[in-house]
């Protein structure tokens, strides 16, 4: 029997919500944790990622017939820790200052369990112009959501947005936004707010469905 | 066995792309890397001594030292770099020295991972840096926070225009103003002593170790 190919659009779009790496399947929670001091900071490590993400699902996508089994996870890594290493050193070379305040994180992009996990769950399985919209989706959905913490965190502990100053001076900032603690607490806020709102969603289309059962059926 | 030879001639394959895309990428990003890092080096030592050009005296065990000559030919100061252990990583620290080594003029962090709100008043943030850089005392005053966290304004003399000592006999203090203090005390930050107490002992490692090593190539 032929598998059901799911809609492009669909595809993109459960990286950003319903297959979120972060809020959904919790994957490369170290660099979200320790780089999202900043809004410019989660956006840097947020774009890399996602470089990381649509250069290595094309690749191995292309190559993926031509793999044995028994050796993809290797050829996998040398495929992801290549583009990693590219990624730092252009960083490096163009954007030194954001390469300096990622710091280790950027190379470290090689352990993250969303790259080595999208090869493994779908590159490896899919064409490359799927394996790119899947790529490209959860890469943003990635960038979103360090962007969003990283934004808070900024506000609250900086009183600054991508460096510029949004709250006054009367307000003092809360350090504790800016140091692990404040990722922790920021990330639990935000992984209890998409819980709730998910749960609603799923109440409602339960309702919905219930609703349209009961209705009287046209003879 | 043909599963094995297909299995290394996969292996071998994307280690030899990898390598050659690596190596092509290294070509084009090495020399931007050094170029930015010795602007990052040229930018602090005019900043810390303005108005000279450095001449590297000192390349040795991690301690590199620029002699600053004014136009005229005359020594307008000392630039030493170092590097030690702060609360949480390595701390690189570019210090201005007088032409005689007895004082100290300024004080740059390079690289530093102190934790963000405490530690990281060890730099001086843009504002005072833009002060100093434009030696307005006014600006200076504006851009200070309060007397615990202007941390490396000490050794540039702000406040009793009272130098530290380049002896290497610095110590920290905890509890005092600023005017209280002699020329061998610094000031501590409040709540990021560990930083603090690493700054001062990576300035004094680096003067001493100068000393020592100027003196081996004949006592400069």
């Amino acid at each position: 029997m032929a598998k059901k190919q799911v809609n492009i659009g669909t595809e993109f779009a459960k990286g950003l919500w319903d297959q979120n790496p972060v809020l959904r399947a919790l994957l490369g929670l170290c660099p979200v944790l320790a780089v999202t001091t900043s809004a410019e900071n989660g956006l840097g490590m947020g774009m890399a990622t996602t470089f990381v993400l649509l250069c290595a699902s094309f690749i191995i996508s292309l190559v993926r017939k031509l793999i044995p089994a028994q050796v993809r996870i290797a050829s996998f890594i040398v495929v992801i820790a290549t583009f990693v290493t590219i990624v730092d050193l252009g960083m490096k070379a163009k954007f030194p200052a954001l390469s300096k305040s990622l710091g280790a994180f950027i190379p470290l992009i090689v352990v993250n369990c969303l790259i080595l996990g999208r090869q493994e769950a779908f590159a490896s399985k899919n064409n490359p112009f799927r394996s790119l919209v899947d790529g490209l989706g959860m890469g943003l959905g990635f960038t979103a959501t360090l962007v969003t913490l990283g934004g808070i965190r900024e506000v609250l502990g900086n009183r600054t947005l991508f460096g510029f100053q949004v709250l006054p001076d009367m307000w003092e900032p809360w350090i504790v936004m800016i140091l692990p603690a404040g990722a922790f607490l920021t990330l639990g806020l935000m992984l209890g707010g998409v819980n709730i709102i998910t749960q609603r969603r799923e109440q409602a289309a339960l309702k919905a469905a219930r609703l349209s059962s009961l209705a009287p059926k046209e003879a | 066995m043909k599963i094995t030879l297909h299995m290394l001639a996969t292996l071998i394959v994307v280690g030899m792309l990898s390598g050659g895309g690596l190596s092509l990428m290294n070509g084009w990003a090495d020399p931007l890397i050094k170029e930015n890092q010795r602007k990052v080096r040229d930018e602090a030592i005019g900043f810390l001594v303005p108005g000279g050009t450095p001449e590297q005296a000192v390349d040795q065990d991690g301690l590199s030292a620029w002699r600053v000559i004014s136009p005229e030919g005359d020594l307008k100061g000392w630039v030493v770099r170092y590097a030690g252990i702060g609360f949480q990583d390595k701390i690189d620290i570019m210090i201005a020295l007088d032409p005689t080594r007895t004082e100290i003029r300024g004080l740059k962090v390079l690289d530093d991972s102190e934790t963000p709100g405490l530690g990281t008043w060890i730099r001086l943030f843009p504002a005072q840096e833009e002060a100093l850089l434009a030696d307005d005392d006014r600006a200076l005053d504006a851009a200070l926070v309060d007397d615990t966290k202007n941390f490396p304004l000490q050794f540039f003399g702000y406040g009793d225009g009272q130098r530290l000592s380049a002896a290497g006999d610095l110590v920290v203090v905890k509890g005092k103003k600023r005017s209280e203090l002699g020329p061998d005390q610094v000031q501590s930050i409040t709540a990021a002593t560990i930083s603090s107490v690493a700054v001062a002992d990576i300035v004094n490692a680096a003067v001493t170790k100068l000393s020592a090593v100027l003196a081996e190539q004949g006592g400069v």
